[in-house]
């Protein structure tokens, strides 16, 4: 009698699982669903593509805010490092290097900035949302003082291709987030540093008593978000074809969103790309349709909140 | 008939995302009794309790307090009609002195609200005199042993007017001696009218102190019983639903030393540790709480360090090693806390099986996830795991599967020295035996383990020799066909137990 009861009882568990894990896709269904009825434009092939357009640098940059805080890591300087990487690329391109070394270089200096946040994240107790915090002011401050606060604009046809160029109608910056995407997945599930870094998230103390070398994959960790911080920098910069030394603000808050929203909790050990991508998505939507229905940027503020909100509360309940 | 009990619970069930985790449980307690309540770990012992405490809220049933319903709990109104919980973790504030943490919330105060100390001393002493407790009430709280901060808790409740006090395994870090304490203090309460909820895995406790028993199984009740008219045998049978088999493997030919500690020492901590292992050999290690076996434990694992002495693993010095290189050579550790350092609760049985052996389901930095699947397969299978599916996470699996997931984890890893601190903690009967079942089968296979446990039973019949500590030091080691446990007690205490 028992084992009967619960059998019935546990499908239905599963059945309530499911149904809770599709909720954030089923919102974002139902999101395209009105758009699409109240705004012409929303569902047009232009639209579409415009929108993936402005959600690659969000989508780049939380890529490597998944794999982050799959790990139990966090990042709150990932906005003042596109600015900082923007800045010195920007200069460096003003300055009349070939446009390669540039790139080259906004890459290397991400990585650098992830190496640091990696460093002071693994080596002190601290917890890395106010380490982090730190060097969010700190690198804010560096790209004010490299730039004296003033916009660089006009980088050049070249760097501009990056933001511009079509592969068929395809935008080149859509096409590379999405090999972003696919390679993060491929790490976290195919790769010995991805099932370390679920490890890791998921507690840190026993991993190392494995034999893993905790320290070290931290580190790492931090670096691939760096570099794919740098990545969405270079990828904004080159759209707008300018660097201003604040234009990543705000972009940490809306990436960790993005990756809480996908299901990823603060306290790491679980969460996928997948998710990531129906938070970055979902922003993505929600700034645009209100956009198209000529919603006030200061309400887009509220609803994006709201929905965070939501969104956590409905994960917060699948994990009891 | 029902101002007979003083509490009474009908029909109540709860479920947990559409899991039945309690179904239509009756339950009485009558005044001065103590009842006690056992049953495999998930069979809902704790939700129960929960319920009583009024952490969690019952989906159905019906609830009477001394004869009246008793509708809507909540923790606050439990305490308030005398249901005081004492929880294995302690619920008191640690820098205060015994005498507040009594009277919290009571203090006697004088005009200007100022504490009238000497009162709320002499009002703790009586309290605790009451109960034949010899403790000083200014003593702060967290410099006393956990056996007397429990004692205290249950002088707060009493203070507190409880009719019902709640034992969530109240034994489970005491002392054999700090036990007796315990049980005496429980017979005081029962001349006080007070009733008692006992919560246990260890049945010779229950035959001990309880009155009645009830038998919880996958959350239904299955027995009720006055101890005196049943005895291990049956209760045991209750809980398990099944008769289990208790032959171990004997073992045969120990030879070689397989694992050394040559004069190990942390200053301060312990001091000339010399030990040694053979193949195919288990060693326990007993001592009382502070008697450093679980710190020379993890030294020996290789976790913490050590200040002077020597390591040696077939012939090879491993001492300042990396924590990485000293798995690599065969020694693990396996904690005794399962869930907050053993295990990795969101990941799935395969995943925390592994993670010990990446390289050896990869190629490169590549996972070959179907290798992995069929090796986990193999260890599910071996070590009897019960899970859905070996991607299940394990924090869905019961204490004892738990456990065996740890095992498999160093198995997996080939591990030849297995460092394990209290081995079966926490675990219910069931799972007990099988986590012993297969000790002996590793020690079969030339494997060795040095364990801690605070059971003396469970050390009496696992190993082949105790080491006793105390004071930082191994003051002797017995072999236990020829020693008793009053034997390796004495040694562990320093005086003679026939004394006491």
């Amino acid at each position: 009698m028992p084992s009967e009861n619960q059998s019935v009882s546990s499908k239905m568990f599963r059945r309530i699982i499911n149904v809770q894990q599709w909720g954030i896709i089923i919102v974002l269904i139902l999101l395209v669903i009105i758009l699409g009825i109240s705004s012409p434009v929303f569902l047009s092939a232009r639209n579409i593509r415009n929108i993936l357009q402005q959600v690659s640098t969000l989508g780049i940059l939380s890529m490597g805010m998944t794999i982050l805080m799959i790990s139990g890591g966090i990042d709150l300087s990932v906005g003042s490092s596109i600015s900082v990487v923007a800045v010195i690329v920007g200069k460096l391109l003003k300055a009349g290097f070939p446009v390669g070394y540039p790139i080259i270089i906004g890459l290397i200096i991400g990585c650098a900035i992830g190496m640091i946040n990696g460093l002071l994240a693994s080596n002190t107790r601290a917890h890395p949302f106010i380490l982090t915090l730190g060097t969010m002011t700190l690198f804010q401050g560096v790209a004010i003082i490299i730039t004296e606060g003033y916009p660089i604009t006009d980088l050049g046809d070249k760097f501009e291709w990056i933001g511009g160029a079509t592969i068929g109608k395809v935008p080149f910056i859509v096409i590379l987030f999405f090999a972003v995407m696919f390679i993060c997945f491929f790490v976290l599930k195919y790769t010995r540093l991805g099932r370390k870094g679920y490890a890791i998230g998921g507690n840190e103390y026993t991993t190392y008593l494995a034999g893993i070398n905790v320290r070290l994959h931290k580190i790492i960790f931090y670096v691939i978000c760096g570099f794919l911080t740098g990545l969405a920098s270079l990828v904004l910069s080159s759209r707008i074809s300018s660097a201003i030394p604040t234009m990543g603000a705000g972009f940490e808050l809306q990436s960790i969103g993005a990756v809480v929203i996908g299901g990823t909790p603060l306290t790491g050990g679980r969460g996928s790309v997948w998710g990531t991508l129906t938070g970055v998505l979902l922003l993505g939507i929600i700034a645009n349709g209100l956009n198209l229905l000529h919603v006030e940027a200061s309400w887009q503020y509220v609803v994006t909140g709201a929905v965070i909100i939501f969104a956590v509360i409905l994960h917060e309940h699948r994990a009891q | 008939m029902k101002n007979e009990h003083i509490l009474q619970i009908k029909n109540v069930s709860k479920s947990f995302s559409g899991v039945k985790v309690l179904n239509d449980i009756a339950f009485d307690l009558r005044p001065g009794e103590v009842h006690a309540i056992v049953g495999e770990n998930g069979a809902g012992k704790s939700t129960l309790i929960k319920i009583l405490s009024g952490a969690y809220e019952r989906d159905g049933g019906k609830i009477f307090l001394g004869g009246v319903t008793f509708d809507v709990i909540t923790p606050r109104r439990a305490q308030d009609a005398g249901i005081v919980t004492i929880y294995q973790e302690r619920n008191l504030v640690p820098n205060l002195s015994v005498g507040e943490n009594i009277l919290i919330g009571n203090e006697p105060k004088g005009p200007f609200g100022i504490m009238k100390w000497k009162e709320l001393f002499r009002k703790a002493e009586e309290i605790l005199k009451n109960l034949h407790l010899r403790l000083n009430p200014q003593a702060i709280v967290s410099s006393l042993s956990s056996a007397e901060q429990q004692a205290v808790e249950i002088a707060k409740a009493l203070y507190k007017k409880a009719r019902i006090v709640i034992m969530d395994e109240p034994t489970a870090s005491l002392t054999r001696a700090e036990i007796d304490n315990l049980f005496s203090l429980i017979v005081q309460l029962k001349k006080k009218g007070v009733s008692v909820i006992y919560i246990s895995h260890r049945l010779d406790e229950i035959f001990r102190i309880a009155d009645r028993v009830s038998v919880l199984r996958d959350g239904f009740k299955v027995m009720e019983s006055d101890i005196k008219d049943i005895n291990k045998n049956i209760l045991v049978k209750a809980m398990v639903g099944e008769e289990l088999t208790l032959t171990y493997v004997e073992n045969e030919g120990i030879t070689d030393v397989l694992f050394e500690a040559r004069g190990v020492s942390r200053t301060g901590v312990f001091e000339d540790i010399h030990l040694k292992l053979h193949r195919g050999e288990i060693v326990g290690i007993a001592g009382m709480v502070g008697s450093g076996r679980t710190e020379v434990v993890r030294a020996l694992a290789g976790i913490d360090r050590i200040d002077e002495g020597k390591l040696i693993l077939n012939g090879r010095e491993i001492q300042g090693k990396s924590l990485e290189e000293i798995i690599k050579m065969g020694i693990c550790f396996v904690p005794e806390n399962r869930d907050e350092v053993g295990l990795i609760s969101a990941m799935s049985v395969a995943g925390n099986t592994t993670i010990a052996s990446l390289p050896k389901i990869s190629r490169g930095p590549l996972l070959k996830l179907k290798h992995e699947n069929e090796l986990v397969e193999t260890f599910v299978k071996t070590l009897a795991i019960q899970a859905k599916s070996i991607r299940q996470e394990v924090r869905y699996l019961s204490g004892g599967n738990r456990q065996k997931v740890m095992v498999a984890k160093w198995l997996c890893r080939g591990i030849e020295v297995f460092i394990m601190d209290e081995p079966t903690q926490g675990v219910d009967v069931g799972a007990r035996e099988e986590i012993h079942r297969i000790m002996k089968h590793l020690t079969n296979e030339g494997k060795t383990i040095l364990m801690v446990s605070t059971d003396l039973d469970e050390l009496m019949n696992m190993s082949h020799r105790v080491a006793v500590m105390r004071g930082g030091r191994v003051v002797n080691i017995l072999n236990t066909p020829e020693t008793t446990r009053e034997e390796v007690l004495s040694f562990a205490i320093g005086k003679s137990v026939s004394q006491q």
